[in-house]
């Protein structure tokens, strides 16, 4: 659930808020809307990465990143980081992150070793089911680890205003979801641009066969794909539990939901797609929160992903699929 | 081994009684091909011949049902190394020990292990865990603080067997009972072991009052250890066995990879053109000489100057592929855009870049124009003037009787004749296969 400014008070003030058109109230949404939608772009990547290189919507991921929430749990109460001071607690944020990072990076890389690989050749639908079955065993393991009650995640970062305005709030926890997506997507743009890792991804995503043929070891492209994909939802899952502040073993189904969503908006397979997709998921989730109402979020979100791809259904920046001969 | 470079007799490609079925249609049967090295050897027939699937076979896309495809005289697969039993052998205690925690009760012995830490709130320490770790599986009694008593519990926290307020009593209470579990595990009549408990402990308190305990539930923790050792054992071989077995079964039919094929030294074209289209066509080039760009990812992220060095000599590479076949003007365009003709070009441009030894052209003239056919049959022997040989799949016949050493003509999966392109011309069941019966 996104944070926000309380709704106007209607019963004080005879013009509701919204008729004055208060700059600094919508100000504050979209600043909360852009760090919520940042956090549903590092999710909605590893959906578009995945079905970009072998057209599978990796219903799984989600609840991977519930798994990463678990180990990130753990993690802070094994290594006592509650009780750390400030430099030391930004340094365990890194570790964390680093660590999760991998946990999720490896256990996407095995489920598709295990799961996806073995099926490369089948229908497609065959690994979507099994991404569906992959999805209850990870919520399984979430429920043994979590327990059914949702687990408060300890906030480990005060929630002090930065910026001396009391009008707008950008806290400690905004930042740190701008400092760790921010530099994951460079590197991960550099990556995907500037690397022959991401040359041989980009060419195994159009073309396996003739990638292989020419010698990439098609395999290898696939599972870094995965990892990366699982990297950075690891480190999502970190940034979800400090910022949201509250997981539950079923919290990947409904944010898996909107990341999806948000790749599917923005054109599935593309990877500036999949950033833009979150970002305008996360702003009008915000914007419908605090003038509509929460409980209709969800409505207006899909309502709006619908309009979207009735006129344009290969997603914002999706290319248009060109039938394979 | 020792014939990784060839004994002199040996063609480059040596295609020996290769049958390729797709249930019960045969594509190619029996089929036999020697491709000498520094040659052009032609395959024609008509269409449905099954020249395609040969090359499929040949370049790694399928497994011949029988038959052997040989490289150099070596069959082209991955090596069985000491790193693929390793990596079997991880999988194999991996899946070992998953299995072990299932069989000897995953839930108990997490809440034994972790659980019961948390319930009693202390700090949860390796060496805490490890010491509760060993008390399951010894399935000894242990002692809890929770809410001021003290509690002596079996090894997993589920069965509460007394409370008492002063931790010495509970210790006391905990021996006796361990002591009445430990002989009935043992049997009547024995000494239990040393490890179980703490003789001079009992010794020093013959007084305890035991409180009331079900019989069943002294059986159970009795029965506990065999039992979860027993599961252990089994469940961590059964577990190693399946895993080991599953990866070599899983690198087993990945052995004929069509990347290994293409690493040692093959490589195609496609009938239908399959570039990557969105890229651009010096990419198209680069995808197949990066690995030789030695470095992990690190490097490519860090952009270290060997790799900046690497990556430089690589784009000379390609750019010098494009030259030889007249593209390196259109270097930047994107190779979806370039015209039919340069898309053929390019990707012989690309699939020379591999440093292949063979390369395997499918029908590159196809829809081209008397004039381009020629540029192109000029092409061919050029690339066989580098070095490189070439194994082609045409139907313009001026090009395959232009170029080839050697013709083998295939109709219905069979090879009907093999020869120079002057004996292949005269050669009746040629005539007969193409023109067909009433002709």
């Amino acid at each position: 659930m996104p944070r926000q400014a309380g709704p106007p008070d209607y019963r004080s003030d005879p013009f509701p808020e919204i008729f004055r058109v208060s700059v600094q109230f919508l100000l504050q949404q979209c600043l909360i809307g852009l760090t919520n939608g940042a956090l549903i772009a590092l999710v909605a990547l590893g959906y578009t990465m995945v079905y970009g290189i072998i057209g599978l919507i990796n219903f799984a991921h989600g609840d991977l990143i519930m798994l990463g929430a678990c180990l990130a749990l753990s993690l802070v109460g094994a290594l006592g980081m509650t009780a750390a001071g400030p430099a030391t607690t930004w340094v365990g944020i890194g570790g964390l992150v680093l660590l999760c990072g991998l946990f999720c990076g490896l256990l996407n890389v095995a489920v598709d070793r295990i799961v996806y690989k073995p099926l490369r050749n089948a229908p497609k639908l065959a690994p979507l089911v099994s991404a569906i079955g992959v999805s209850f065993i990870f919520m399984n393991v979430g429920l043994f680890w979590l327990g059914p009650a949702d687990k408060s995640f300890p906030e480990l970062l005060p929630s002090t205003n930065l910026l001396h305005n009391d009008a707008l709030q950008f806290t400690w926890k905004d930042l740190l979801v701008v400092l760790i997506v921010g530099p994951l997507m460079v590197a991960l743009s550099v990556l995907v641009k500037g690397t022959k890792l991401g040359k041989a991804m980009r060419a195994v995503s159009q073309d396996p066969t003739a990638a292989a043929l020419v010698g990439v070891n098609v395999d290898r492209v696939i599972a870094a794909t995965f990892f990366i994909g699982g990297f950075l939802g690891g480190a999502a899952s970190v940034i979800y539990g400090l910022y949201i502040n509250t997981i539950g073993f079923q919290m990947g189904f409904q944010n898996g939901l909107y990341a999806f969503t948000a790749a599917v908006l923005g054109g599935i397979g593309s990877i500036p797609g999949a950033v833009l997709g979150g970002l305008v998921i996360g702003l009008v989730r915000a914007l419908a929160s605090a003038y509509v109402g929460e409980r209709w979020t969800g409505a207006i979100v899909f309502a709006i992903l619908i309009v979207i791809l009735v006129f344009r259904p290969e997603g914002l920046l999706g290319r248009r699929v060109k039938e394979k001969v | 081994m020792n014939e990784h470079a060839g004994p002199a007799g040996t063609p480059l490609l040596h295609v020996d009684r290769v049958t390729v079925r797709f249930g019960g249609l045969v594509a190619v049967s029996e089929l036999d091909l020697d491709v000498p090295e520094g040659s052009i050897i032609s395959l024609i027939g008509p269409n449905g011949a099954g020249k395609t699937t040969a090359f499929n076979c040949v370049s790694g896309i399928y497994a011949p049902s029988s038959g052997s495809v040989r490289f150099r005289g070596k069959r082209l697969e991955r090596a069985f190394t000491p790193g693929t039993i390793l990596r079997a052998l991880a999988v194999g205690l991996l899946t070992g020990l998953l299995f072990a925690a299932a069989a000897v009760d995953v839930d108990r012995l997490w809440m034994a292990v972790v659980k019961r830490g948390m319930i009693t709130g202390e700090r949860f320490t390796m060496a805490g865990a490890m010491e509760r770790l060993r008390g399951y599986f010894r399935s000894e009694l242990a002692i809890d603080q929770m809410a001021g008593k003290w509690r002596v519990v079996s090894a997993d926290g589920s069965d509460v067997l007394a409370i008492k307020r002063d931790l010495g009593e509970a210790k006391l209470v905990r021996d006796a009972l361990q002591a009445k579990v430990t002989a009935r595990r043992t049997g009547p009549g024995t000494i239990p072991d040393a490890t179980d408990l703490n003789q001079r402990d009992i010794a020093a308190a013959p007084s305890v009052v035991l409180p009331p305990v079900k019989e069943e539930v002294l059986d159970r923790l009795a029965a506990g250890k065999s039992r979860i050792r027993w599961r252990g054992w089994l469940g961590l071989f059964s577990g190693m066995l399946l895993g080991i077995a599953g990866t070599l079964a899983v690198w087993q039919r990945g052995r004929r990879s069509p990347h290994v094929v293409a690493r040692a030294g093959i490589s195609r074209t496609f009938q239908n053109i399959r570039l990557f289209s969105s890229m651009s066509v010096l990419e198209n080039v680069l995808v197949g000489l990066d690995r030789t760009i030695p470095g992990g990812v690190f490097s490519m992220l860090l952009r270290t100057p060997k790799n900046r060095r690497d990556e430089a000599e690589a784009r000379i590479k390609a750019l010098s592929a494009l030259d030889f076949v007249g593209l390196s003007g259109d270097a930047n365009r994107i190779a979806g855009e370039l015209p039919y003709g340069d898309q053929r070009r390019l990707e012989i441009a690309r699939a020379l870049a591999t440093g292949a030894k063979l390369i395997l052209l499918d029908e590159p003239a196809a829809g081209m124009n008397p004039s381009e056919a020629g540029d192109l049959a000029g092409l061919v022997e050029r690339i066989r003037d580098r070095g490189v040989t070439v194994l082609l799949i045409e139907h313009h016949m001026n090009v395959v009787m232009r170029v080839s050493d050697r013709i083998a003509v295939l109709d219905h999966g069979t090879k009907i004749a093999e020869g120079t392109p002057a004996e292949v011309r005269r050669d009746e069941k040629v005539i007969e296969a193409y023109l067909g019966g009433e002709g």
